[in-house]
């Protein structure tokens, strides 16, 4: 290869680390996470209309310690991905685009996914229907 | 218009605004997809509004919509395990 003179791009490890850089990086991961997720919303679908002992061992399934810390994981992938989808179609309307309003809107994507994942549980929980 | 300036010149003279209008970048195609993906978006935003804080009508909307909902044959038939008679 000729040699040249030209700037390289730096490696990723070198940039300082940013907001905007996890929210990107888990709106992508989540996204991955729930379309897996909906395969599990299917599984449970077709346990339901296989009649009420396949949709017992699903919920014995989901019901379970394992399964409930899959299942809140997933809450707030849902709850993060909706949070930073809005982020994202605010954005698309051209607006946001100041690095103090994106580092903002980044911090409060998060904070709403957390508000909300603690809110659903709360009332999941006294509602007393956990799985 | 002068079009004996540069190749340049000429070209910025001939683009016309138009392809603005109708959405045509250098790419020539995508807006359809930009635009499907966002409403898209938007109607996942209302469905997971609506089914977090009134789970019943979504439930109840589906059963009056499509009878038998809960019918296990319609599922097992559609992915195709359905056994012949």
């Amino acid at each position: 290869m000729a040699e040249t003179q030209r700037p390289l791009s730096p490696h990723l490890q070198v940039y300082r680390w940013q907001v905007q850089m996890m929210t990107s990086i888990l709106h992508r991961a989540t996204g991955i996470a729930l379309a897996v997720g909906g395969l599990l919303v299917v599984c449970g679908l077709l346990q339901l209309a296989a009649g009420e002992e396949g949709y017992d061992s699903f919920k014995g399934v989901i019901g379970s310690p394992v399964g409930m810390v899959l299942l809140f994981g997933w809450s707030w992938a849902l709850f993060y991905h909706l949070c930073n989808g809005i982020r994202h179609l605010i954005q698309d309307a051209g607006l946001g685009y100041e690095i103090s309003q994106f580092v903002r809107s980044s911090w409060l994507s998060v904070a709403g996914s957390i508000v909300l994942t603690i809110a659903c549980w709360a009332w999941v929980l006294m509602a007393g229907g956990a799985a | 218009m002068n079009l004996h300036v540069g190749t340049d010149d000429v070209r910025s003279q001939l683009r016309n605004p138009m392809k603005h209008a109708r959405g045509l970048g250098s790419a020539k195609s995508g807006v359809e997809h930009w635009w499907v993906q966002r409403l898209t978006a938007a109607a996942l935003v209302a469905l997971i509004v609506v089914a977090g804080l009134w789970p019943d009508l979504l439930l109840r909307s589906g059963t009056e919509a499509a009878q038998g909902l809960l019918d296990p044959q319609r599922y097992i038939a559609a992915v195709g395990l359905e056994q012949a008679p």
